[in-house]
């Protein structure tokens, strides 16, 4: 591997934990879906080297009227399928927030068991 | 005094913009003549672990990214920003490394961990004698540790390899971060060295 596609990829690893580059919602798509990084670079039809590129582009907004726009001009810059990032995006995004949920259901259990044994 | 170019005028604006794109665009387009310069720069940390300076690289574009508004295109040229960026945050990373260092009580003194490269000439007696050892060795490993990854990272131990990569390749953790990989790395090797030193005692 070049050491131009070790820094994409260096860059491209530590921002897996944020949530507003593509990263992270790839990270959380292989991790649930099961898939590796090179099924995902056939599915997007791209290169190395612009599928970690691809990684390091900010996530567009879903709700906002110029998402197609947005995604457009990602795919174009990354050579990767516009509909196949479309629905990866969106995969991500539903799985990120079916994690959160329950997480936070689960809290709130913790906390309610919590205020029980006090009360006993 | 130089100023910020058009393009990297337009990518700043960019970045300051939201623009998806921004970021990616500028990393491919400075990170890898930055990486180098301090390669050149930093010979030596460079030949020993040039994941440090991809570390730092990755971190000074990511604050100019958290913060863009600290750059003024009037100014400097952004490469020359980011190039500044980059070589603060290694010259901090070595510092942090530094100190790390002094702060350790233990020093490797053992006969097994000095002289390791020294070179024999190379004869059929000699390769024998290497092969004899090296089988004596991996015996002496596998009867110190029960699991497979720790004979690995003991004989990566010995033969001098300092390189983070090549213990987190072992220990399978070259995807997390790089700090996570340093410090996972770390309490790898401390509780190998502890255990062979424990049994060169014994």
């Amino acid at each position: 591997m070049t050491d131009r596609i070790r820094l994409l990829e260096h860059a491209a690893r530590k921002v897996e934990t944020n949530r507003d580059f593509i990263a992270c919602l790839v990270k959380k798509y292989l991790e649930f879906e099961n898939v590796t990084e090179e099924e995902m670079r056939s599915t997007l039809q791209c290169t190395k080297e612009d599928y970690y590129k691809l990684n390091l582009c900010k996530v567009p907004d879903i709700n906002s009227s110029d998402f197609v726009v947005r995604l457009n001009s990602i795919c174009k810059y990354t050579n990767s399928s516009a509909i196949e990032l479309n629905r990866i995006i969106k995969r991500a995004s539903t799985i990120m927030k079916l994690t959160e949920g329950i997480v936070e259901q689960r809290n709130y259990l913790m906390a309610a068991r919590d205020k029980q044994k006090r009360g006993k | 005094m130089a100023q910020a170019t058009s393009v990297e005028t337009q990518l700043h604006e960019a970045t300051i913009a939201g623009d998806e794109t921004a970021f990616s665009k500028l990393f491919t387009l400075y990170s890898y003549d930055i990486f180098k310069a301090l390669k050149r720069l930093y010979p030596v940390v460079g030949k020993k672990d040039d994941a440090t300076i991809m570390e730092a690289v990755s971190d000074g574009f990511l604050g100019y990214h958290r913060n863009p508004s600290t750059f003024n295109p009037q100014l400097s040229t952004l490469k020359s920003f980011l190039h500044l960026a980059c070589e603060r945050d290694l010259i901090n990373s070595l510092d942090k490394e530094k100190r790390r260092k002094k702060k350790m009580q233990f020093v490797e003194v053992d006969e097994s961990f000095g002289n390791r490269h020294m070179k024999v000439e190379e004869t059929p007696q000699s390769i024998l004698v290497q092969k004899e050892q090296a089988a004596i060795e991996i015996q002496y490993l596998r009867k110190s540790f029960d699991d497979n990854v720790d004979v690995e990272l003991a004989k990566l131990i010995r033969n001098g390899e300092r390189k983070t990569e090549a213990f987190s390749r072992i220990l399978g953790v070259e995807n997390l971060p790089f700090e996570q990989q340093q410090k996972i790395v770390k309490q790898n090797k401390d509780r190998i060295k502890i255990t062979l030193k424990r049994n060169r005692r014994n």
